[in-house]
């Protein structure tokens, strides 16, 4: 195991947290430092969609 | 910049550079075109008779009454059937009119101007609150108010304006943000000034002390009087950004309570058109949620021009009546519309944001890329005719309306080897 991963179990956890608030909720619950960001995937991951907004920053 | 960076940023200039004012009183039949006794104006995008949610068609019956065509719902309902009645959408003619929307012939009309580019815009009346013919409502009440305000009202107004002059409704819409209205559902502030500047021409006008008590308990009795008006001069300037090419902002949101329909200025008159959804909201005592209508009404002209529900956060005091937690929320409510717009307002200002602009110029890729809706303020309706209104709330603009905006764009602006 390398020395970072060693690290980061050694030391206290400090999360940021994309997504899904829940998640930053329970690293909190746990006693962990947590910062939520509220993130979604461009489009609602719709890959045709994505695409158009590509092409149109192009014109 | 590229072509629609740059075309947005006109679209923008020219939604923050119109000036509406109050130009005149005008009747439906002498402005509008092809207007006859049979033609009824709408809002929302074009919908047949069988179509119709429940509140419309009430509506579209009492409507029918009014121009004095016959005399019962069924006899009206008759006439419909049988095709003698035309609709259209207000939006077609130049027009506005909240929730059900209902223009006719003999209906009077205030008349906007847009001094910054010269176009008009035109809305009817506000008829005060509860059973009225926007929510529905069609009983004998709602059609002598209308009666009322076309025969006395609107030539005591007209007279008035004639004599006093223009009224510049955004120097009284920019006072009225200031003072905590957000001029969709929380008119108080902007009618109580429409009222200062209108009753010393009223009273010099109106020699009958009787019929002048009777026009100023009506107007100063309905605090919602102003919405119409500031429909009107949403109209006005999102007119002004029709039809430019390569522009991916939204020229139009309008629902006719079962379709919500949007338009984009670069891609001209076509509505893109998806389920309307339903407004979640406070319910008057005796109604729950099981008695609303979907969002209905041309209002949602507010939210394109960035009043309404994007200015939510400049005014705390209309928060609970829609519905929402607290002011934190309104404040976050105009933030994400901030995200979905190309810019901020340089004179409707929200003090109670630190003097920042309303969001406006909604870009469809935006909304899509960001997955925020747009969010409007609006009352709602009972889902049975001749009800009226029974609540009001917020309500979010349907996705598919911007996605399938979207592709229309692309296919329209894409070199034929970079379609998708």
């Amino acid at each position: 195991m390398s020395k970072a991963i060693n690290m980061l179990f050694s030391n206290k956890v400090a999360v940021v947290n994309a997504g899904i608030a829940a998640f930053a909720d329970a690293s909190r619950e746990q006693g962990a430092e947590s910062v939520h960001v509220e993130w979604k995937p461009p489009a609602a991951g719709s890959e045709r969609l994505i695409a158009i907004l590509n092409k149109l920053k192009k014109l | 910049m590229g072509l629609i960076d740059n075309a947005n940023r006109e679209a923008f200039k020219r939604l923050d550079k119109s000036n509406p004012e109050l130009t005149g009183i005008v009747y439906a039949k002498d402005v509008l075109p092809e207007m006859d006794k049979y033609t009824i104006g709408h809002a929302g995008p074009p919908i047949k008779w069988e179509d119709m949610c429940g509140p419309l068609k009430g509506a579209v019956l009492g409507a029918i009454r009014y121009e004095g065509l016959c005399e019962t719902d069924v006899e009206a309902g008759v006439m419909v059937e049988s095709g003698k009645i035309k609709f259209r959408h207000n939006h077609s003619v130049d027009c506005v009119g909240p929730m059900t929307g209902m223009i006719t012939y003999s209906m009077p009309l205030f008349e906007v101007s847009n001094l910054a580019f010269g176009n008009k815009a035109y809305c009817s009346f506000n008829e005060g609150l509860g059973k009225v013919m926007r929510f529905g409502a069609n009983g004998p009440e709602v059609i002598k108010r209308l009666k009322w305000i076309e025969e006395e009202l609107a030539p005591a107004f007209k007279k008035a304006l004639d004599r006093r002059g223009p009224v510049n409704l955004k120097v009284l819409m920019t006072k009225a943000l200031a003072m905590g209205d957000e001029m969709h559902q929380r008119n108080t502030a902007a009618s109580s000034l429409f009222v200062r500047e209108i009753a010393p021409a009223l009273a010099a006008v109106t020699d009958n002390k009787e019929s002048l008590v009777r026009i100023m308990e009506f107007i100063t009795g309905n605090d919602q009087f102003f919405l119409n008006l500031a429909m009107a001069a949403c109209k006005s300037a999102a007119d002004a950004i029709k039809n430019i090419p390569y522009c991916t902002i939204v020229s139009a949101m309008s629902r006719n309570g079962t379709k919500f329909g949007v338009k984009v200025s670069g891609l001209g008159d076509a509505w893109f058109e998806a389920d309307c959804l339903m407004p979640k909201g406070l319910y008057f005592p005796g109604f729950t949620a099981e008695d609303g209508n979907p969002d209905i009404g041309d209002s949602a002209i507010c939210e394109t021009y960035g009043i309404g529900g994007f200015a939510m956060g400049g005014a705390p005091a209309v928060v609970r009546f829609v519905g929402a937690q607290s002011a934190a929320e309104a404040v976050e409510f105009t933030n994400d519309m901030m995200e979905i717009c190309e810019g901020a307002s340089s004179q409707l200002l929200m003090p109670s944001m630190d003097f920042q602009g309303v969001p406006s110029g909604i870009d469809i890729r935006k909304v899509v890329e960001t997955g925020l809706l747009p969010v409007i303020n609006t009352g709602i309706a009972h889902k049975e005719a001749g009800v009226g209104q029974v609540g009001a709330g917020i309500v979010r603009a349907p996705m598919d309306c911007f996605t399938d905006a979207l592709a229309a764009f692309a296919k329209k602006v894409l070199p034929e080897e970079e379609q998708i």
